[in-house]
């Protein structure tokens, strides 16, 4: 194998509780900087939350309109500043990201990325002890199209349900955009509140790819979040029965939507009961990748080669909940057809049916990207924004060795764990011909 | 044929990108890029779903929408009943394909420096050994009737083919890409031999390498294995005679959408003495944010009064004889944004565009363009685009570079003809 690419980094807790990543790396035209405020999925808080990041985007103090945010944007050779929302686990994350060119690059305009950050997150415009009204009012109007339009990819609004479906009561079915129906009750004072709130206690990351001084960017940092944060922020728990444990000869719950569409979206939910710490997960990522995640998997050869019953289909892991989800667009006549299919391939793994070959593949596959990270500063962020979730700091080498030690024995021992629990389809409304 | 090479660099971008033409007639197209761990191949035909009609040997042929993708499709195929894609994956390497208006493309990522040779050998290889059957085609019409099903169900590709449709009377620019149900079923092995050889032509062809690649390595495995053809004369595309105008000014159609997405599409009229490629595509994408970018004036009233939300942007699309300036989003009145929009650029030919305006989307451009560099697929997908285009990276640099606000207005001036070439396609 090629040589790996070291990805060097420096991890340090800094003034306030904020956790410091620095990757330094000159390889890039950019510096890209995540600033990751953390707090645990509710439903009572969840609307709440995902307003923030666009009534910041819209007004800040330095920036009292989007305008002006955007024209500072394009003039600093077209700075990349992004406010959003993520969902890893059972957390909703503010993410505040900036994507600037390097001194190198832009000399005759140096940028301070950790500047621009700070001017949106940390100093909205305030009126009457809340947020300006009239941008509270924007931001509600832009969400309520946001979760309305929901429905228009078929592909990402199934996968949505059948978490929605399968993690009723558990956070993770929480919706990390939120709820058209809590908008009507968002006041700008209340939401205010909320956000200092969070500000003040919720775990904060800050992940920075690029070549700046680690030492200037902890000060800086720490000046900027002078005042706002409580003693002791609360750590984001992990909530009892996040894992929860599937009988395995239970039959899975079915559920139903009918739309008018051309293609039957079919998503199969499974309970894998590995938490994402454990030296098991990279026995299921492995999984993941032979059976409908790498190239040429299982379910592409078998269901779309062979059988020519899919375009698109493959499978997901989403491990910080321990779930894996395989999904295909299909002929409604074929749904049965093809969840039997699906089953009999991961059988024939629980079963034995896995080649060295097919493991070694997947294997090789993983650890190449991982080897190759440093080729991406955003798949180098997403990997250390993991890093942090899990409160780990082993690198990308502790990855790769996580990986070479997986056995096809351990393979077959996490698919034998496996259970599906929950069968989502997306159909149209007229009656099956089945 | 001629060989030659030929090397560039532009002051800024800092870097480099190597073109040789090989006595094949194959150009290849090298980006080094020395401290990365990945290489990345990509090899492009200059044939799409709008070469449906061409001549060849002095025969017009007709070919049923959809024929360049389903090819594209069928070209993994082996005689031995196995395909490129598992050939690929013993290797441990991702490969993948497309086919846009213009373009088909065939390409891999290897992340393993020793396996990239290996790679190349089977991508240049497998791509010049067509085999179609009756049996091998039936397989995949299956396969491809759920693509078109996919995209049947997307509103964003729905809004988009109306638009061209609207825009278009008769330019293959209004049919899709993947085609039909109906359509694929013309689809035979003896039509997909006729318009590979007809179009796979190395002179038709490039080969886009980024990454730590040993070009001379490259060029000595493509002049191997990709072979100088007999002379055949390259295929005549036929486009038709289509009209300035726009077909017809609204197309509407119902897929439960609330509020309407929109797209408002001008059709582009040819320019005398013509702008380079690489100045048009410079000039449209800078005048399209110049008018409605969301830094502006116009952008800030149509958000104030309810009409357009962060959704809305523009862009702009163009191959060989079409070219289309694009505005779009969801809105709760899509008519009235379009006739926001005709006034804002009648009032825009008559003041001007601010120096400062004009300055700041120049840089947000170049800024742009330079970020692209940090990514291998954003070089190759770029290059392809450029190829398509019957330019090179390099040369759009120069276009955004070398940029004047004259040269938009000149643009501005010729373009956007609201009049008669306008179109407005809305799903709601």
């Amino acid at each position: 194998m090629g040589e790996v690419m070291a990805v060097t980094y420096r991890s340090v807790t800094i003034g306030g509780g904020i956790q410091l990543c620095h990757v330094p790396s000159d390889k890039f035209k950019t510096v890209h900087m995540a600033l990751l405020v953390r707090r645990r999925l509710s439903k009572a808080e969840a609307t709440q939350t995902a307003l923030i990041p666009p009534v910041l985007a819209r007004g800040s103090a330095a920036y009292p309109t989007l305008s002006a945010i955007n024209a500072r944007a394009e003039a600093l050779y077209g700075a990349v500043l992004d406010c959003g929302i993520v969902k890893k686990g059972e957390e909703q994350i503010i993410q505040f990201y900036a994507e600037t060119l390097s001194e190198a690059v832009a000399n005759d305009l140096p940028v301070d990325g950790l500047a621009l950050l700070g001017a949106v997150a940390l100093n909205p415009v305030k009126e009457n002890g809340g947020f300006r009204a009239a941008t509270v009012l924007g931001a509600i109007k832009n969400q309520r199209r946001i979760l309305a339009g929901r429905v228009n990819n078929k592909k990402t609004y199934a996968l949505e349900r059948l978490i929605e479906e399968q993690c009723k009561n558990e956070p993770f079915g929480v919706s990390a955009d939120g709820y058209a129906a809590d908008l009507a009750a968002i006041n700008p004072v209340g939401l205010y509140a909320h956000y200092e709130r969070v500000l003040a206690e919720a775990p904060i990351d800050l992940i920075v790819v690029g070549d700046c001084d680690t030492d200037k960017l902890a000060r800086q940092t720490e000046r900027l979040f002078d005042g706002r944060r409580s003693a002791a922020p609360t750590p984001v728990a992990e909530a009892d029965g996040a894992f929860p444990s599937v009988q395995p000869d239970a039959r899975p719950r079915v559920v139903t939507e009918r739309q008018a569409v051309a293609q039957t979206r079919l998503c199969l939910g499974f309970r894998c009961g590995v938490r994402p710490q454990a030296a098991a997960f990279y026995a299921l990522l492995v999984l993941n990748d032979l059976l409908g995640g790498g190239a040429n998997n299982r379910l592409f050869a078998k269901i779309r080669e062979q059988e020519s019953l899919c375009y698109d289909i493959g499978s997901l892991l989403y491990r910080f909940k321990s779930i894996l989800c395989v999904q295909a667009g299909i002929a409604r006549k074929d749904g049965e057809k093809v969840e039997r299919l699906v089953l009999a391939e991961l059988d024939d793994i629980k079963n034995g049916g896995l080649s060295d070959g097919e493991t070694d593949r997947a294997k090789n596959s993983l650890i190449k990207e991982y080897a190759t990270l440093s080729d991406d500063p955003h798949a180098v962020m997403d990997f250390y924004f993991a890093e942090a979730l899990l409160r780990e700091q082993g690198g990308v080498q502790a990855t790769i060795e996580g990986i070479r030690a997986v056995s096809k024995a351990a393979v077959q021992a996490v698919a034998a764990k496996i259970t599906l629990d929950t069968v989502y389809i997306l159909c149209d409304g007229k009656e099956a011909s089945s | 044929m001629e060989t030659w090479e030929t090397v560039k660099t532009a002051a800024l971008l800092n870097e480099t990108l190597i073109i040789r033409q090989l006595a094949s007639g194959l150009t290849v197209y090298a980006v080094p890029k020395k401290r990365y761990a990945k290489r990345q191949a990509l090899l492009c035909v200059r044939y799409g779903s709008a070469d449906g009609s061409f001549a060849a040997d002095g025969l017009r042929r007709d070919t049923p929408e959809g024929t360049a993708h389903f090819l594209e499709h069928k070209l993994f195929e082996e005689p031995d009943g196995g395909n490129a894609f598992s050939r690929f994956a013993a290797l441990g390497v991702a490969c993948n394909a497309f086919t846009t208006l213009n373009l088909t493309g065939y390409g891999f990522v290897c992340a393993d420096g020793e396996r990239f040779e290996e790679s190349l050998s089977l991508l240049l290889s497998f791509t010049r050994q067509p085999y179609f059957t009756a049996d091998n085609i039936e397989k995949e019409r299956g396969i491809i009737e759920r693509e078109i099903d996919l995209y049947a169900d997307d509103p964003r590709q729905a809004v988009h083919l109306n638009l061209l449709r609207a825009l278009y009377h008769t330019h293959p620019a209004r049919h899709p890409i993947a085609g039909t149900a109906d359509s694929i079923r013309a689809v035979t092995a003896e039509l997909l031999y006729d318009c590979y050889d007809a179009f796979y032509q190395p002179a038709n062809m490039a080969l886009i390498v980024a990454g730590d690649t040993d070009i001379d390595r490259v060029c000595a495995l493509a002049e191997t294995i990709v072979a100088a053809p007999p002379a055949a004369a390259p295929p005549v595309r036929l486009y038709g005679d289509e009209p300035k105008t726009a077909a017809q000014t609204v197309i509407q159609a119902t897929m439960g959408v609330s509020p309407p997405l929109f797209q408002l599409g001008f059709k582009e009229t040819a320019l005398d003495g013509g702008f380079s490629p690489a100045k048009k595509n410079a000039a449209a994408k800078v005048l399209l944010d110049s008018i409605a970018g969301d830094s502006g004036d116009f952008y800030a009233e149509m958000v104030q009064k309810g009409l357009i939300d962060d959704s809305f942007g523009a862009n702009y699309i163009s191959g060989p004889s079409f070219g289309v300036s694009l505005f779009g989003g969801f809105s709760v009145s899509p008519a009235t944004v379009r006739d926001c929009l005709a006034q804002a650029i009648r009032k825009l030919r008559q003041d001007g565009i601010p120096d400062a305006l004009f300055d700041r989307i120049k840089k947000k451009h170049m800024g742009s363009f330079i970020r692209g560099f940090n990514a291998l697929d954003a070089i190759v997908f770029g290059q392809a685009d450029a190829f398509a285009k019957g330019t090179d990276l390099i040369e759009l640099w120069k276009g955004y570079h070398h940029l004047t606000k004259g040269d938009i207005m000149e643009w501005l001036c010729t373009q956007l003809n609201e009049e008669t070439a306008m179109a407005l396609s809305v799903i709601d």
